[in-house]
């Protein structure tokens, strides 16, 4: 009897924390009609090209959960200088010239000038130095921060149509030129096996309901493995995508906890997946602000894991009571 | 020549007509600012760097910790320049007054202060896409005064209204049927009559909606213009721009749509519009891509079709991811004499002749030594920060803001610019402004500023220049500074 009350005192306070994050991140935007609306739009593109993004290693930095806007340049600094990051831009054009060209002018005017004389340099030894990965890096920074950015739109009152329309430029932009280098590639799954931990969990929730589409006719992209191994999300964005959830989706995914901790396994995690709505990655949703369902999984698989360290044993019994406190906690 | 500061459309309009080739003139706007039309300005003041700029007041409170319902968020000058109106993020509208001059100081200009504050918008629900709508006041604009009253349309996002401001210094006294505290008498009690007389009272100013124009847009309003006909105006969002006349409510006509049939197509949305101030017919509309569309109102009802379009060619040498992004314009407003237009995109402000749509004729950097730091700014969204601009009286000055409370002044004359700061550290009464420098790279000068060190909380976004004297109102997060030239 200790027992259970002490467990499903943990209980309380966990969800309590929990919840309380999730108001924290804003409330949900959607309907139940736009989740409807967007499950049926079933097959976009995005979806496959952020799968293929998956094998390139994430940025320096790590996902923000919170909205940058009220840090300093100072503190956002160490990425500021995303040109001189790169030691040798010069180097980089013999590599890889029709990349390299625009290396110099892509982050910095200085660097310009460097690179076009340097361009005369009859050195031809490159010797496989990062200045070119590190282009590419860059680059690829660039768009898993866009697609942050494009999903961080939706936590704000109404998405700002302007912002999203430049973002989804810039993303668009970035993928042609993928596209001619030749880099828009798909890695094979062995590749992408293990998540670095510095991952943006957006490219992970993409890349893990990619699965589960088909690629798109019209898109130049090949399509997504369809082996990738789930990964283990990280803790910390769950704020990013917590904070969708719908009123009902609440509910859902308080089922879905449930569920996870009765099963007790990691493998679980998956089922939190298999709902999720896959518009919510479609661009053009985006471009019109209707989020469909919110990926209401993702977020809360952080919790899954460490939730299911105590004994479950006594679960089943006081999900009952959990879920009336949970209730009452909702005040839904 | 327009004369002296105030003078009130009647000289300069001789060459304004000229410049327009016969087109409105002083007709249309008795109240208009004097102007004189791109000829420099004779007797009046020439703009930034000759003049002394100095503090004169600061309104706004002092503490660290700013509300974000106080942040201003659009500050905007009447006709006359005597009234001054700011909205903030709270959906506040509030409107100081100039002070007459005080006979026995001359020299001392007259102080703005509070003339009246009033909720203009709430925050509301859309119930059909379960979304807020935020009540922050996104742009003011004054109504030409004919009577009395003051009118000023404020929008949020979705609903515009029309505020009439009047004044009461009067009041009845010895009604009949009502006691002075308002209890209705019998009227069988009573049995001789009185006329009421008018009192004096302590000023009273109302504030009363007088219009409320909604339902017209879906997406979020940028943009309120008044045309110069004085029954009309637009209202522009990020895809669509109507045109409403203030006395009708339930209905508008859309003249500009962007919105392509299918939405993922979309690439391209419109950021700022306005009204010509003396062809009535004509109107403007910036875009995110850079561009700036002219459009007449006589050519076809669906202003889809422009008259003009204005872009600058991209260096190709300057191309980036950003180039985009940056080259999206914020604002566009057209100068007093019609002639010309500014637009402000993130790094710089260009003016436009409106009869040479290939390229600006002038380009001027605001904060040029940010283009190397576009990836952080990217990152934390300060690149899609909305700056706005604005035209000195006589159109030989304009202004916009920066970071670090900064905000810029470019001469067209000479020239010259200079950049200032709005801080509470040079608060004195009629100090004046030293110019700062930022430092780009290199050593770093005493007094110079460096690139790092900027603070990008602290952005002026919302400046307004006094139509007809060099006073300028800069809105510093939540905090206005009122700066007046040393002249005299």
């Amino acid at each position: 009897m200790i027992w259970r009350g002490t467990f499903s005192l943990f209980f309380v306070f966990f969800f309590n924390f929990f919840f309380q994050r999730l108001f924290i991140f804003g409330t949900e935007r959607e309907t139940e009609h736009e989740r409807g609306r967007g499950r049926e739009r079933g097959r976009h593109r995005i979806g496959n090209r952020l799968q293929a993004l998956s094998h390139q290693p994430r940025a320096r930095h790590g996902a923000r959960t919170h909205r940058p806007r009220d840090r300093d340049l100072a503190e956002v600094g160490r990425l500021t200088d995303c040109a001189t990051q790169a030691p040798h831009p010069s180097r980089c054009l013999k590599r890889v010239p029709g990349v390299a060209v625009l290396q110099g002018r892509m982050f910095a005017r200085g660097l310009k000038r460097k690179s076009s004389e340097d361009a005369e340099d009859a050195d031809g030894g490159v010797a496989g130095l990062p200045a070119a990965p590190s282009y590419t890096l860059q680059r690829q920074s660039l768009l898993d921060m866009s697609l942050v950015k494009l999903q961080l739109c939706h936590m704000l009152v109404e998405p700002n149509l302007c912002r999203s329309v430049l973002i989804a430029n810039t993303v668009r932009q970035i993928q042609e030129e993928m596209t001619q280098d030749g880099t828009w590639r798909v890695v094979a799954p062995q590749a992408a096996g293990r998540a670095p931990l510095d991952r943006l969990v957006s490219t992970e929730i993409l890349c893990r309901s990619g699965r589960e589409q088909e690629g798109e006719g019209d898109c130049p992209l090949p399509d997504p493995a369809p082996g990738q191994a789930p990964r283990r999300p990280q803790s910390s964005p769950w704020g990013l995508d917590g904070s969708r959830e719908g009123r009902g989706g609440f509910q859902k995914s308080l089922d879905h906890i449930f569920e996870t901790l009765e099963n007790k396994t990691p493998g679980s995690v998956e089922e939190l997946f298999s709902d999720v709505d896959s518009s919510y990655y479609d661009l053009d949703a985006v471009l019109t602000g209707m989020v469909g369902g919110a990926p209401t999984g993702p977020g809360l698989p952080a919790f899954a894991p460490t939730a299911a360290a105590p004994p479950s044993s006594t679960c089943r019994s006081d999900l009952g009571e959990l879920e009336h406190t949970v209730e009452i906690l909702v005040e839904t | 020549m327009a004369g002296e500061g105030r003078a009130r459309g009647g000289a300069g309009a001789g060459l304004r007509a000229g410049v327009l080739g016969g087109g409105a003139g002083r007709e249309r706007a008795p109240d208009a600012p004097g102007v004189s039309a791109g000829a420099g300005g004779g007797g009046c003041p020439a703009g930034g760097n000759d003049l002394q700029w100095c503090f004169s007041q600061v309104k706004g409170a002092i503490d660290e910790d700013v509300a974000e319902a106080d942040i201003i968020s659009t500050v905007e000058f009447n006709y006359s320049g005597d009234l001054l109106a700011t909205g903030d993020k709270g959906g506040r509208v509030v409107i100081f007054q100039r002070e007459q001059e005080n006979k026995s100081r001359p020299h001392s200009r007259g102080e703005y202060n509070v003339y009246s504050t009033f909720q203009s918008h709430e925050p509301e629900f859309d119930y059909l896409k379960s979304l807020e709508i935020e009540e922050k006041i996104n742009k003011i604009r004054w109504l030409p005064q004919q009577n009395a009253a003051h009118f000023l349309l404020s929008t949020n996002d979705k609903t515009i209204k029309l505020w009439k401001i009047s004044e009461r210094d009067k009041r009845a006294e010895g009604y009949n049927l009502k006691d002075e505290d308002g209890r209705l008498r019998d009227p069988f009690r009573i049995t001789a009559l009185r006329v009421p007389i008018l009192k004096p009272m302590d000023l009273m100013v109302e504030a009363s909606p007088r219009r409320i124009f909604a339902n017209a847009h879906t997406y979020h309003i940028n943009s309120i213009s008044v045309n110069s006909d004085h029954e009309t105006y637009l209202s522009a969002d990020d895809l669509r721009i109507n045109l409403w006349h203030l006395e009708i409510t339930d209905r508008s006509f859309n003249i500009v749509d962007i919105k392509p049939v299918n939405m993922e197509e979309l690439t391209e949305v419109i950021t700022a519009a306005e009204f010509h101030p003396h062809q009535c017919n004509v109107f403007v509309y910036s875009s995110s891509k850079g561009t700036i569309r002219l459009c007449d109102m006589r050519s076809s009802a669906l202003c889809d079709r422009h008259s003009k379009f204005f872009e600058e060619p991209e260096d190709p040498s300057s191309r980036s991811f950003f180039s985009e992004i940056i080259s999206s314009i914020s604002d566009v407003r057209f100068s007093h004499s019609g002639r010309y237009m500014m637009t402000r995109d993130y790094l710089s402000v260009k003016v436009w002749d409106l009869n040479m749509e290939s390229r600006p004729v002038e380009t001027h950097q605001v904060h040029e030594y940010l283009r190397s730091k576009l990836c952080s700014l990217y990152e934390n969204d300060c690149i899609f920060d909305k700056f706005e601009c604005c035209w000195g009286g006589s159109d030989s000055a304009i202004m916009t803001g920066s970071y670090n409370n900064f905000f810029r002044m470019f001469d067209r004359n000479t020239r010259r610019d200079v950049t200032l700061e709005a801080s509470r550290e040079n608060s004195k009464p009629r100090a004046s402004l030293k110019p700062r420098k930022v430092c780009t790279g290199g050593k770093r000068k005493k007094d110079e500023i460096s690139v790092d060190s900027l603070d990008f909380n602290k952005k002026i976004l919302h400046t307004a220049w006094h139509p007809a004297e060099n006073i300028i109102a800069v809105a510093a997060t939540n905090n206005l500074y009122i700066f007046q030239d040393k002249v005299n």
